[in-house]
């Protein structure tokens, strides 16, 4: 199947998207261009004109591919379109400096001073839940994939697909929990006749604790995310190289 | 969930067609990438060849937007293959689609026929 690599390799360097996309779309292909052969060989062609046909079938136009990159391409790549290379470096490192600053700072300044979970009241424990499952999830995902080497594709992304619920859940009941709170603040000033704005201050500490724990748990759930797409991402492209290296 | 809305733009008739090819087929269960190709040109006696270069920005294309959904199946030790079935969501719009390319077809044949007379 020399011709069907060629092309698998020849898609490679004209799709311009990040890997774990482009080894999506190779493996699609790869698995067409084998049930197209085989089809094409029941139909009572010969090796040659059932991997001709195949080839000539899944080749890609230049539009096409256009096309394909396109729909692929994240909101975030569209806007990098408009910076330069050396400017696309820039923003990024300064984004991601800049966040860091920013939690580093939040997270470290509510740590250092009282107890985190005692200040963010009842909404922090099922952000607490959410952490241990998600850590739960990543060690049994590690053992599958690190350990038990067990790398069969039907399995593959569905846990990712768990951890991306997980950090969904977690924003929403911080949010819900912030909320709540500053509903039940803004409701405690305004009581009695006598209304005071001071009379919310425990109610944003509150908050201000909640968003902490609900931010630190996100990193976790993402961190663990970022780490197992990876490895997901290495399995596709060894299972790819595979396919790519035909005889 | 948010109503699918199909309008059918004459400048994007290709579009439109592999779209309303591929859903017609999904229709009837799922299938491989491979398979949407060779059946629209076995049920079309040949008169549509979709070429993969064509289907496979259409069926991401539909698949991004929730018309239809695509999944893994095993095929195999170490094979796996992409299957693509129709949504609910898909269901809805393949049936405005048939309402266009029926007033399509309507509005082309009124002006074919004045050629006729």
């Amino acid at each position: 199947m020399n011709a069907c690599a060629d092309l698998l390799r020849r898609t490679r360097e004209r799709l311009d998207l990040p890997p774990q996309t482009k080894a999506r779309i190779l493996l699609e292909i790869a698995a067409d261009l084998e049930g197209l052969y085989s089809a094409y060989r029941a139909q009572g062609a010969t090796h040659e004109e059932a991997e001709q046909r195949a080839v000539a079938t899944c080749d890609l136009s230049e539009t096409a591919l256009a096309e394909l990159i396109d729909v692929h391409r994240s909101w975030y790549a569209k806007l990098m379109d408009h910076l330069s290379e050396r400017g696309q470096a820039r923003w990024e490192r300064g984004m991601l400096a800049l966040l860091l600053v920013f939690i580093a700072a939040t997270a470290g300044a509510q740590l250092a001073r009282e107890p985190l979970l005692a200040d963010a009241g009842p909404w922090a424990w099922p952000l607490v839940g959410i952490a241990l499952a998600a850590a739960g999830l990543g060690l049994q995902q590690a053992h599958k994939l690190w350990v038990r080497q067990d790398h069969r594709p039907q399995g593959l992304r569905a846990p990712l697909l768990g951890l991306f619920g997980l950090a969904g859940g977690d924003l929403l009941i911080g949010l819900g929990g912030v909320a709540h709170g500053l509903m039940a603040g803004v409701a405690g000033a305004l009581a009695g006749p006598d209304a005071s704005a001071w009379r919310a201050v425990p109610a944003l500490r509150e908050c201000a604790a909640l968003v902490t724990v609900c931010l630190l748990v996100f990193i976790l759930v993402a961190l663990i995310g970022f780490l197992l797409l990876r490895r997901v991402a290495r399995i596709e492209q060894a299972e790819l190289a595979t396919r790519i290296a035909w005889p | 969930m948010s109503q699918p809305r199909f309008q059918l733009e004459p400048q994007n008739l290709a579009r439109h067609l592999h779209e309303a090819l591929i859903l017609a087929v999904l229709a009837g269960g799922p299938r491989h990438g491979y398979q949407l190709a060779l059946e629209i040109e076995q049920r079309s006696e040949g008169f549509f060849s979709l070429n993969h270069g064509t289907l496979y920005p259409t069926l991401h294309k539909l698949e991004k937007s929730g018309y239809i959904q695509g999944a893994w199946s095993a095929e195999g030790p170490g094979r796996r293959r992409r299957q693509y079935l129709l949504t609910r969501k898909g269901r809805q719009y393949a049936a405005q689609q048939l309402g266009g390319w029926k007033l399509f077809a309507q509005r082309l044949f009124d002006i074919l026929g004045e050629v006729a007379r």
